[in-house]
């Protein structure tokens, strides 16, 4: 997992979810700039983003907390890449919750067994 | 916005049935919408039976006269807010109370609207204001509503836009095309010992068919 706020909040996130893969931090943004990665308030704040929201709360969900020195306009996203460091799959989320599916990246992996 | 919706209706259709608007705006009076405190914690809503008589139509109407009113006003404010902004960083940090993130106001509208109605869920609303296209009211706030969230989604790609220009200067130089090798050499830092790793030390070397997953997170929240 990457992530780009501070350390202190990667620790706490990390005793929250109990993680059992490495967290590294990229707090200058150079490999989510990199790949493509960029802020957009769009994508976070968007009706249908805001629609998500309202439907969780109305089916008991709650909110997720803001961790100390998040920046919640950072977009996210997947990349495969092999033993060289080739790009070999990359998935660019272009909203909040826009990820792909498990089956998407279990079927990428799929195609690398011999 | 062109004169044709979605929905083939009529922008800014003019409504016959004064006496259906009047009682609306009683109703649309009796609605109230919870904070922003109210969104974030408590439990959730309780549902109210599907409304289909015609006491119902007039409860859908006022409810999407209500949250169409509502999301005009988030959008008008945020605009006026953008525009006050001593610049685009201060709008958008987090920690602006009357910054971008007050855009979220319209969240807990959303929530009461629904659950005013008796649905749940977006999909729910739309099969319930279809069912109620004959009320020319109806259709006109429906008409009102699609139209101030399209608003509401053009003023943050303005946003965006000025966004993406100020962070022009800071982006890579090159971005990472398929088959193309990432920059390994990028200094990381690994949350759990504090040390400083390269990114090619998470490539696994030790087998050239296995591939490394990176998720690149948007934020720990």
């Amino acid at each position: 997992m990457v992530a780009h706020g501070i350390r202190e909040s990667g620790l706490k996130w990390l005793e929250n979810t109990q993680l059992p893969f490495p967290l590294v931090l990229d707090k200058e943004l150079r490999l989510y700039r990199a790949l493509g990665l960029r802020k957009s308030v769009l994508g976070v704040w968007r009706i249908d983003s805001v629609l998500g929201y309202a439907e969780e709360r109305l089916a008991g969900v709650k909110g997720a907390p803001v961790y100390e020195g998040d920046d919640l306009h950072v977009m996210g996203g997947d990349f495969f890449v092999d033993s060289e460091g080739r790009l070999v799959y990359s998935y660019r989320s272009a909203k909040s919750r826009d990820r792909p599916s498990v089956e998407d990246l279990l079927g990428v992996l799929s195609k690398q067994t011999p | 916005m062109g004169s044709q919706t979605p929905y083939g209706l009529k922008s800014r259709a003019s409504v016959g049935g004064a006496r259906v608007q009047s009682r609306a705006r009683e109703l649309a009076s009796s609605i109230r919408y919870p904070s922003m405190a109210d969104a974030t914690e408590g439990p959730g809503l309780a549902k109210r039976p599907r409304l289909e008589d015609e006491g119902g139509k007039c409860l859908l109407l006022a409810a999407l006269q209500k949250l169409a009113a509502g999301v005009t006003e988030v959008v008008e404010e945020s605009q006026a807010a953008y525009k006050a902004a001593p610049n685009l960083q201060d709008y958008i940090n987090f920690r602006n109370e009357f910054g971008v993130r007050r855009t979220f106001r319209a969240m807990p509208m959303y929530v009461e609207c629904m659950s005013s109605l008796g649905v749940s869920t977006r999909r729910e609303l739309e099969e319930l204001w279809k069912a109620h296209f004959k009320d020319e009211g109806v259709r006109e706030k429906v008409d009102e509503l699609i139209h101030v969230e399209e608003s509401f989604d053009e003023f943050l790609a303005e946003v965006d836009e000025e966004l993406k220009r100020d962070e022009a200067q800071l982006l890579a130089p090159h971005v990472v095309e398929d088959r193309e090798k990432l920059p390994l050499d990028v200094a990381l830092v690994d949350a759990r010992s504090g040390g400083t790793i390269k990114l090619e030390s998470l490539c696994d070397k030790e087998d050239n068919s296995h591939l490394t997953l990176l998720i690149l997170m948007r934020h720990f929240g």
